[in-house]
């Protein structure tokens, strides 16, 4: 008896299985394919200088230690896991020990370090920085950048799998630098200070990289070397279309599968294809930047009236109604944030604030400049409306400049962004408050030695600690609305737009794809 | 001839120079730098990156130094390397790949644009004052008016979503593949109206013209008319804008690469303006210079053929 009920068992899991395969089979498109068009230009392939839509092929091709799943952890890509030191300075890297390249060739510990050292190099790098704008405090990778020596003393090869990294100062939240593209590794025993190496380079990842500059095409497919999880997409091609009209029509004619929007279509997508949209978590933001070292916007009630006599909400419901504005510095997704914090639009107190400013009224107020990325139109229209609303509540003078970079410190007000490649409070808040901050060195704006005072308070705590929350809502605050030294505008509003048959797409604060885990249906 | 086109060559060499020269001159004086341009809204980690960056690419030296480095590698054939665009390609190769795609698509256009253009000019010069002829005329005038980066769209709306006849255009992956339909249109429509314009101008001219009266007259065949005596001296001022046309197809094709994603040299000439990549802007410059100058020169070739008074010399 016991047989016979160990037989039909058996054969109803056996059945069970066989539909459950038979079912997926059906499912699942005999071509296994996903066109893509992207809105950037490819000026550089390689990891280290990827500032723009590298990005979106870095994670399946050369593998950085971690990625970024959509909730922001980090999980597991060339390394196993990590372990960090109690005084947060030393993190020991475990690589998998069946890792290799595509050329097989197996992915050590000292192929990381190469690969790192190489990217580092100034001449590899891109003048924003890129790896060193996450690598520069380990110790001894400035030398190698500068060229005076060859080896990073803090990157220290344990065996073949294993890595110690040596910062010179505690960063908190470091370790995410180690789920960036930017730390993606490649063999670097290949010719690579040859461009052409960068067509088809040896790659770490499932996928092989290819870029033909013919046809402007970039195209993955499968890597036989592949180490991993099988992957089921056999090839990804991208294409780069600068229109976002052409892409979007592209779209629509079932041309391609996938397309990025940056938020020039955003508002006629959330109105034509509103359930394929896949919003781009960031904890990044967009926002107007102050001068505190130039005529009139030195006085800080200048800037608070300024920040108090624009309604933004009512401009951006009018010109891009689907931007997500925001009021905070730390957005949603960081640590510490205030999703109910709100700057208030109130022409009565902006007013106040410029009778009570060292001008008195608006007729003593010189012109305040206002310096803008020219690339991006749309902020040109926003600031119209500002400068508008700026001249109506408080009788002020704005002149806008569209500029194709950030040149001069001749303007009063600047539209700016940030995105915090380790998201922690700390790092967000630290552009603003700090004394060596990116706002004061480079944005003149010279940051309160009282807050900054209160940052590093902040800093020391752990980050369990309730009281770490409070000193950064504190902080930002203050910057906000007593130091104003920014007026923040709107959150990322990037999207990818994707066909319903594209079965598992999730995207990350890397704004990547996870081609890996990703299936066509039929359709 | 031969003594012509040797003269003619050698006037070219002032002007390329001077073509040079002054690009150069411009890309040092004037505003923006390549460097700072790729920052773009960023801000540098290491201001000193910057610094690194400008003397890995010679960026520091002085005006001189570069200029005369910049002529000697060209008289070796180097033009460079791209700083932004295609970070470290050499230019030559950059222009090279992109020559190849433009000559295709323009080309293409060029020849449409002949075997269309002046047929419908004759046409409308012979049906002159009727509905044929307004109709012409009409579009002759109104659609070269209307900028490639508006037809571009509302062609892709109609050709592509509406009338689904068409794929959206994007990349390039050959002359004869269905997604240079719509590039070809929008490069064409422009320039081929002014050529009918053009022609139809022309031919009403020689149409007055005592020798072809006289011609008439004798009892020639209206055919033989058209082919031997009208068309012939017709074709000089057309001959001229063809000249321009084709320079500026392969040249100036800077819009419709751009909307399409076209690797050509259009989009090479948008791309570098766009990022200070002086080295590419000066090669786009040096290479379309010379391809106007070949236009011009070839056009000065042929004028005798069409026109037995016009002599070399």
């Amino acid at each position: 008896m016991r047989l016979i009920v160990r037989i039909l068992a058996s054969c109803f899991v056996l059945l069970g299985l066989s539909g459950i395969s038979l079912v997926s089979a059906q499912e699942l498109a005999e071509e296994q394919v996903v066109k893509l068009l992207l809105r950037g230009k490819k000026d550089v392939v390689h990891p280290s200088a990827e500032g723009g839509d590298g990005r979106h092929w870095l994670r399946v091709t050369m593998l950085a230690p971690f990625n970024l799943d959509a909730q922001g952890n980090m999980v597991p890509s060339l390394a196993s896991g990590f372990e960090k030191s109690a005084d947060e300075l030393e993190y020991t890297l475990s690589f998998y020990e069946d890792a290799v390249f595509s050329n097989g060739k197996p992915i050590t510990a000292s192929a990381v370090k190469e690969a790192w050292e190489w990217g580092v190099l100034s001449e590899n790098l891109p003048g924003w920085g890129g790896l060193m704008s996450i690598f520069r405090k380990i110790e001894g990778m400035q030398a190698v950048s500068e060229g005076s020596s060859t080896d990073a003393e803090g990157l220290v090869v344990i065996d073949d799998h294993t890595l110690k990294i040596v910062l010179n100062e505690r960063v908190i939240g470091w370790e995410n630098a180690l789920a960036s593209y930017m730390a993606g590794v490649f063999d670097v025993s290949g010719d690579v200070d040859d461009i052409d190496y960068w067509r088809n380079p040896v790659v770490s990842g499932p996928y092989l990289f290819n870029w033909d500059p013919d046809t402007g095409a970039i195209t993955l497919t499968q890597n036989p070397n592949w180490w991993g999880e099988p992957v089921t997409l056999e090839r990804i091609e991208f294409q780069v279309v600068e229109d976002p009209q052409t892409r979007l029509i592209a779209y629509e004619n079932g041309e391609v599968d996938v397309i990025k929007d940056l938020g020039d279509l955003l508002d006629q997508i959330k109105v034509s294809h509103p359930d394929e949209l896949v919003a781009i978590p960031g904890v990044g933001f967009f926002y107007l930047a102050f001068n505190n070292q130039l005529e009139p916007t030195n006085d800080p009630h200048i800037r608070r009236a300024l920040l108090h006599a624009i309604d933004r909400r009512a401009v951006f419901q009018a010109l891009f109604p689907n931007h997500p504005l925001t009021d905070s510095i730390l957005q949603t997704g960081t640590q510490c944030a205030n999703p109910e914090f709100q700057i208030s639009y109130d022409p009565d107190m902006a007013r106040t604030e410029l009778s009570q400013s060292g001008y008195g009224n608006a007729e003593n107020v010189p012109p305040i400049r206002i310096q803008y990325w020219a690339d991006i139109n749309f902020w040109g229209r926003i600031l119209t409306a500002y400068q508008q609303q700026w001249q109506d509540n408080l009788g002020l003078r704005v002149e806008l400049f569209g500029v194709d970079n950030y040149d001069t410190p001749n303007f009063n007000l600047q539209r700016d962004s940030t995105a915090p490649t380790i998201n922690d409070p700390s790092e967000a808040l630290g552009v603003f408050a700090a004394s060596d901050g990116a706002n004061a060195a480079y944005q003149s704006f010279a940051a309160s030695p009282e807050l900054d005072a209160l940052l590093d308070e902040a800093n020391t705590l752990a980050s369990t600690d309730t009281a770490r929350c409070e000193l950064y809502r504190q902080i930002e605050e203050r910057l906000l609305l007593d130091e104003t030294a920014l007026i923040p505008q709107i959150g990322i509003p990037y999207n990818w737009v994707v066909k319903p048959y594209v079965q598992g797409l999730e995207t990350s604060l890397n704004q990547d794809i996870n081609w890996d885990q990703i299936s066509i249906l039929e359709h | 001839m031969l003594q012509y086109f040797i003269k003619r060559i050698a006037q070219l060499v002032p002007t390329v120079l001077g073509v040079i020269f002054i690009t150069f001159s411009l890309g040092y004086f004037g505003p923006g730098d390549p460097l700072k341009h790729q920052l773009g809204e960023r801000l540098p980690s290491d201001p000193a990156q910057l610094e690194r960056l400008r003397k890995h690419y010679g960026l520091d030296r002085p005006f001189h130094v570069q200029f005369s480095s910049y002529i000697g590698k060209l008289a070796r054939g180097d033009m460079g390397i791209s700083i932004v665009v295609q970070s470290k390609r050499p230019i030559r190769d950059m222009l090279g790949k992109a020559l190849r795609t433009s000559v295709q698509l323009g080309g293409a256009a060029a020849l449409i644009i002949f075997v269309l253009g002046i047929p419908l000019g004759i046409l409308a010069a012979y049906r002159k004052n009727t509905w044929l002829d307004y109709v012409i005329v009409s579009l002759a005038a109104l659609l070269p008016t209307v900028p490639p980066f508006v037809l571009a769209p509302l062609l892709l709306i109609l050709f592509v979503l509406q009338l689904k006849l068409l794929p959206a255009s994007f990349g390039w992956a050959g002359l004869f593949d269905s997604r240079a339909i719509l590039p070809l249109i929008i490069l064409v429509i422009g320039p081929m109206l002014i050529v009918v314009r053009q022609t139809r101008n022309s031919i009403i001219e020689a149409l007055t013209q005592d020798y072809v009266r006289t011609a008439r007259s004798k009892g020639v065949l209206e055919h033989k008319v058209l082919s031997r005596h009208v068309l012939k001296n017709a074709m000089i001022p057309v001959l001229t804008s063809m000249g321009f046309i084709i320079s500026g197809l392969l040249t100036g094709s800077l819009f419709v690469e751009s909307i399409f994603g076209i690797p050509g040299f259009g989009k090479l000439i948008y791309d570098g303006l766009r990022a200070y990549d002086y080295p590419l802007i000066l090669g786009t410059t040096l290479v379309g210079t010379l391809i106007i100058l070949a236009s011009n020169l070839l056009v000065d070739l042929l004028y005798p053929f069409f026109d037995p008074r016009v002599q070399f010399g």
